[in-house]
C-alpha cells in the first residue's frame, strides 16, 4: 500500500482564474525518494502544502488525499501533525524560538511529550545532526545553512514518516546546500524516511532519487525514473533542461543513447568515447582593456574598531563594458567589497576609484544618479511602496523625471523586462523570480553605468536564469559595466568576461573567465570537472559538446 | 561559575531573600551587609574591572541620593549647619546614606541576578507556571534582533539606491517613514510564515507540555530549604521588631539576642553567594594545579 496517495487532485485559489493544480494523481510508497521539479509557478509549493493538512491553502479542492489509505479529513490530527513533516524555503521564517535547544524542544512539546522523553529526543537529534557545538546558541546567531539544518532537525523530532521539502536549499550557498542534501540522503538511507522534495538544483540530488515528477502548469508532465527525466526535458526542449546536471545536458547535446549519466564521474566516462586530438576551444579575443571603471587598490575594511579585517589589502580592477564575476565562499567579504564600491561603507585604508575619480569626491546624489547602483542579495529590501509601479516611480523621481516622462520610462522598462502585468501588484505577493525582475527594473531605472549584482541567481530556476543571462548580455553590449558577486560557477562561466576568486579578504585569483575556471580544480564548473585531463579549456557544456563533436567518436 | 550549576528557581528565591529585607528594613546594618555581599560577589566573578563609566555613574547616584534627603528633610536633633535658614541635621544625612546604600546595593543585586538568570533561565522559570507567556516571550526575544537586522538591510539598500535622501533632514525623515511602513508589512509577512511553520510542527494540538533544560536536583532542594528557613527566621524577627531602627529624632536601634541572630542569619544569606564563588575559585585553582 502507498504511504501517501493523491487521486485526481484539482485545486484552485479563490482569486485564481485557472486551477493551480489539475487532475494530479500519484502515490508515494514507503521509503521512496521522489524529486518534484518544474518551472517556478507550476504549482509545486501548492501541491506540497496540500499534502500537509495543517497548512493547506484555502481554495476549491476536489479529488482525494489519502494517508495510509485513510482520507485526510478522517486522519487524526495527532497522526497527520507528527507523521507528515514539512519544511519550507526560507530558513529564517520557520524558526520560532530564541535558543537552539528551545527550537528543538518545540515540536515534542506540542505533542505533549513528557519532560524526560523530550530530553532524550532532543539529545538524540542534536547528536545525529551534529548540532552539539551550537546547541546553546541563539537562533539569530546561526548561519543560513545551520538554520536550515536546525529546521530539519526540529521537524525530525516529530519522527515523521514522510518529509515534504519545498526547495529547502534555495536560500543557501552551494557548500551549505551540499551539507543539507547529504543530511537528507542520510535520513533516507539510515531511517527509511519517505521523501518528496521540490527542487531545481538537480546536480546533487538526482543520483539519490528513485523517481522524478515533473510538474508543468499544474499537471504532471513526467513521472518516472531519474534516468528518463533528461531525455524528457531535452526532447520537450523546455527552458528547464538548463537546470539538469552537466553530464545529462552533455548527454543530450551529444544525442547519445543508452543509460543517462547522472554524476560527473559518469560524464567523464562518456567523453572517453570521443577522441581528443583537438584539446582546446579557440580563445575569443579578450576584452580586458579600456578604461578601468572600478579601481580598488589595497583597501582595508572592518566593521567596528575591534572587529577583524573583512577586506585585507583588497585589489580589484573592472574595465569598461565588461562583466566581471567575483566568486568565493560565504562570509568571505564579497558583499562587503560591493558595499565599499558603491560607497555605503568606507575603506579605512587604501583607495577606491570609480570612473577614475576617488569615491570620496563623488557626492552622494551624483553617485546614485546614473553612476553606480546595486541589486542586493534579497530583492525584497529594494521595495518600500505598496505596488511595483509606485516603487519604480520613486526611482524615476530620483532621476529627476516627472509626469509623462516618468510613465514613459516605467512603461519602457516593464516592456524590456516583460513584466508589465506585475506593475500594479504588491512586491511581496510576487514569486522569487518575479521579485528579482521587479527589483532589477527599479535599479535599472537609475540608469547606472556600473551595475553591481549580489547573488543574482539565488533561488532562481533555470528558465529565469537564462532570461537573466540574456538581459545582462544586452546590458553589457549597451556599454554598462557589470560586477557580479556569486557562488554560481555555471552562471559565471556562461556570462562573465573575466572572473576572480575572493578569499581571505582579497581577490586571490583574477583573469579571463576561461583561464580562471580551467585552472581551478574544485571551484569550477561541472563541465570543467568532466573535461579535466582530457580536454584543456572548455568551461560550459555547450563548449564541451562542441569539442567532442569536432573530435568525433572513437572507433572501437 | 558556581551559580551556573544551580536551578534558576533557587536563584530567583535567593535574589528575593537578599533584596527584600534590605529594602523594607530601616536598619542600616542590613544595607551595609547587603552592599558588602554584592561587592564581594562582583569582585569574585567579574572578569574585567568595571568600566570607569559605571563607577562614575554609581558614585554620582550615591552622592545624589545622600544629598537630596537632608536638603528636604530637616528633622533630627544634631544640627550640623544652616542652609538658607534650614537646619541640615546629622540624622537626615545618615538617613540619606542609608537610602543611597539601599538603592546601590539593590542595583548591584539586580546586575548579579541578571547575570545569574539569563533570558533562557527566566523563561524556563516562567514556563512552569505560565507556558503561553513564556512561549510568547521567547518568540519575541527572537523577533527583536531579526527585525532590527531587517531594518538595517532595508536602510542600506535604500541608501545604495540613493532613495534615503541626500542628507537633508526632510528627506531622511520621509525615507525613514517609507522603510518603517515596509518593515511593518515585512513583519506581518514573517508572522504568517512563522505561524504556518508552527502549525506544521503540531502547534495547536491539545496538551502541550513545557520542556526545560534545567533539572531540579536534590542539592537544589537542600539549598532552597536552607534559604527559605533563613528567610522565615529573618522575616519573623523583623516582624517582631527586632530589626527596628529609627533615625528621628535621634538614632535608636533595637538590640538584644533577637537582633544579633537576625543580622547573623541575614549576613549568612547575603554572603552565601560570594562564599560559594570563592570556594569554586579555590577548587579550580587546586584542580588546575593538579592537571
Amino acid at each position: 500500500m502507498e504511504l501517501l496517495q493523491i487521486e485526481n487532485l484539482t485545486f484552485s485559489y479563490p482569486d485564481g482564474e485557472k486551477p493551480a493544480l489539475r487532475d494530479v494523481s500519484f502515490g508515494l510508497p514507503e521509503g521512496s525518494f521522489t524529486i518534484l521539479c518544474g518551472p517556478s509557478g507550476c504549482g509545486k509549493s501548492t501541491l506540497l502544502k496540500l499534502l500537509k493538512k495543517e497548512i493547506s491553502p484555502y481554495g476549491q479542492l476536489s479529488g482525494e488525499r489519502l494517508y495510509q489509505g485513510k482520507r485526510y479529513e478522517d486522519t487524526d490530527a495527532r497522526v497527520s501533525g507528527s507523521q507528515i513533516g514539512y519544511l519550507a524555503q526560507d530558513p529564517d521564517s520557520q524558526i520560532v524560538m530564541d535558543a537552539v535547544w528551545q527550537e528543538l524542544a518545540f515540536a515534542p512539546e506540542n505533542l505533549g511529550m513528557k519532560k524526560e522523553a523530550i530530553r532524550a529526543r532532543v539529545a538524540e537529534m542534536a547528536a545525529y545532526f551534529g548540532i552539539e557545538s551550537w546547541f546553546h546558541k541563539k537562533t539569530t546567531e546561526l548561519s543560513g545553512g545551520q538554520k536550515q539544518l536546525l529546521n530539519l532537525a526540529s521537524v525530525m523530532t516529530l519522527e515523521p514518516k514522510v518529509l515534504l521539502l519545498d526547495e529547502p536549499t534555495a536560500q543557501l550557498d552551494p557548500i551549505a546546500a551540499g551539507d543539507f542534501f547529504s543530511m537528507i540522503g542520510r535520513l533516507h538511507r539510515e531511517l527509511g524516511v519517505t521523501i518528496l522534495i521540490a527542487e531545481h538544483r538537480l546536480e546533487e540530488i538526482l543520483p539519490m532519487a528513485d523517481r522524478v515528477l515533473f510538474l508543468t502548469e499544474g499537471t504532471i508532465g513526467y513521472d518516472g525514473t531519474p534516468d528518463g527525466i533528461g531525455t524528457y526535458l531535452i526532447n520537450q526542449n523546455r527552458g528547464m533542461a538548463a537546470g539538469l546536471p552537466a553530464s545529462v545536458r552533455l548527454y543530450g547535446l551529444l544525442n547519445e543513447s543508452g543509460p543517462t549519466p547522472l554524476s560527473v564521474a559518469d560524464g567523464r566516462r562518456l567523453i572517453r568515447h570521443y577522441k581528443n586530438a583537438v584539446r582546446s576551444v579557440e580563445e575569443c579575443p579578450a576584452v580586458a582593456d579600456g578604461n578601468p571603471v572600478v579601481l580598488v587598490q589595497e583597501a582595508w575594511f572592518r566593521y567596528g574598531r575591534n572587529g577583524a579585517d573583512v577586506l585585507r589589502d583588497a585589489c580589484l580592477t573592472v574595465y569598461e563594458g565588461e562583466h566581471y564575476c567575483l566568486l568565493g565562499g560565504n562570509g568571505s567579504g564579497k558583499t562587503t567589497l560591493l558595499s565599499v564600491i558603491c560607497g555605503v561603507l568606507k575603506a579605512y585604508a587604501g583607495s577606491v576609484k570609480l570612473f577614475g575619480k576617488p569615491i570620496r569626491s563623488i557626492r552622494d546624489g551624483e553617485r546614485n544618479r546614473g553612476t553606480v547602483a546595486m541589486l542586493p542579495q534579497d530583492p525584497k529590501t529594494v521595495f518600500v511602496r505598496d505596488t511595483v509601479r509606485e516603487d519604480w516611480e520613486l526611482a524615476c523621481k530620483t532621476m529627476g523625471l516627472t509626469g509623462a516622462e516618468q510613465d514613459k520610462a516605467v512603461a519602457a522598462m516593464a516592456e524590456r523586462l516583460g513584466i508589465a502585468e506585475l506593475l500594479p501588484r504588491h512586491p511581496y505577493d510576487l514569486s522569487g523570480g518575479e521579485q528579482q525582475k521587479a527589483a532589477l527594473g527599479k535599479v535599472l531605472l537609475l540608469h547606472p553605468r556600473l551595475l553591481l549584482l549580489d547573488e543574482p541567481t539565488k533561488g532562481l530556476d533555470a528558465a529565469y536564469k537564462s532570461g537573466l543571462k540574456a538581459l545582462l548580455r544586452t546590458l553589457t553590449e549597451e556599454g554598462t559595466t557589470i560586477l557580479t558577486v556569486t557562488h554560481d560557477a555555471e552562471f559565471a562561466a556562461e556570462c562573465a568576461d573575466r572572473a576572480g576568486l575572493f578569499f581571505d579578504g582579497t581577490v586571490a585569483v583574477s583573469g579571463p573567465v576561461r583561464e580562471v575556471f580551467s585552472q581551478n580544480a574544485f571551484y569550477t564548473t561541472a563541465a570543467c570537472r568532466i573535461a579535466r585531463g582530457y580536454y584543456d579549456n572548455p568551461i560550459t557544456c555547450e563548449e564541451l559538446a562542441g569539442l567532442c563533436i569536432r573530435n568525433g567518436r572513437n572507433e572501437l | 561559575m558556581a551559580y551556573e550549576r544551580i536551578h534558576p528557581a533557587v536563584l530567583a528565591v535567593y535574589f528575593l531573600s537578599v533584596t527584600i529585607p534590605a529594602m523594607f528594613s530601616q536598619n542600616p546594618v542590613l544595607q551595609i551587609v547587603s552592599f558588602a555581599g554584592a561587592v564581594c560577589f562582583l569582585v569574585l566573578t567579574e572578569e574585567e574591572l568595571p568600566k570607569a563609566r559605571t563607577v562614575v555613574w554609581m558614585t554620582l547616584l550615591f552622592v545624589m541620593v545622600v544629598v537630596i534627603n537632608p536638603l528636604f528633610n530637616h528633622r533630627g536633633q544634631t544640627e550640623l549647619f544652616f542652609l538658607n535658614g534650614h537646619a541640615i541635621t546629622l540624622e537626615s544625612v545618615l538617613y540619606g546614606v542609608r537610602n543611597a546604600l539601599c538603592v546601590i546595593s539593590i542595583l548591584m543585586w539586580c546586575r548579579i541576578f541578571n547575570r545569574m538568570v539569563n533570558s533562557e533561565k527566566l523563561l524556563a522559570l516562567l514556563g512552569g507556571s505560565f507556558p503561553k507567556t513564556a512561549l510568547l516571550l521567547s518568540s519575541s526575544l527572537r523577533l527583536v534582533p531579526l527585525i532590527r537586522h531587517r531594518a538595517g538591510e532595508m536602510r542600506d539598500t535604500q541608501k545604495e539606491l540613493g532613495l534615503y535622501g541626500n542628507g537633508e533632514m526632510a528627506d531622511r525623515v520621509t525615507g525613514g517613514a517609507k522603510v518603517f511602513s515596509m518593515l511593518v508589512t515585512w513583519s506581518l509577512d514573517h508572522a504568517t510564515a512563522v505561524s504556518s511553520s508552527m502549525k506544521a510542527r503540531g502547534y495547536g494540538l491539545k496538551g502541550r507540555t513545557t520542556y526545560s533544560l534545567y533539572r531540579f536536583r536534590k542539592r537544589d532542594a537542600v539549598k532552597m530549604a536552607l534559604i527559605l528557613l533563613c528567610d522565615a527566621a529573618v522575616l519573623f524577627l523583623m516582624a517582631k521588631g527586632k530589626l527596628a531602627f529609627s533615625f528621628y529624632p535621634a538614632l535608636t536601634m533595637a538590640d538584644g539576642k533577637g537582633t544579633v541572630i537576625a543580622v547573623i542569619l541575614y549576613s549568612l544569606l547575603v554572603f552565601a553567594a560570594a562564599v560559594m564563588e570563592g570556594k569554586n575559585r579555590i577548587q579550580w585553582n587546586y584542580y588546575r594545579s593538579k592537571i
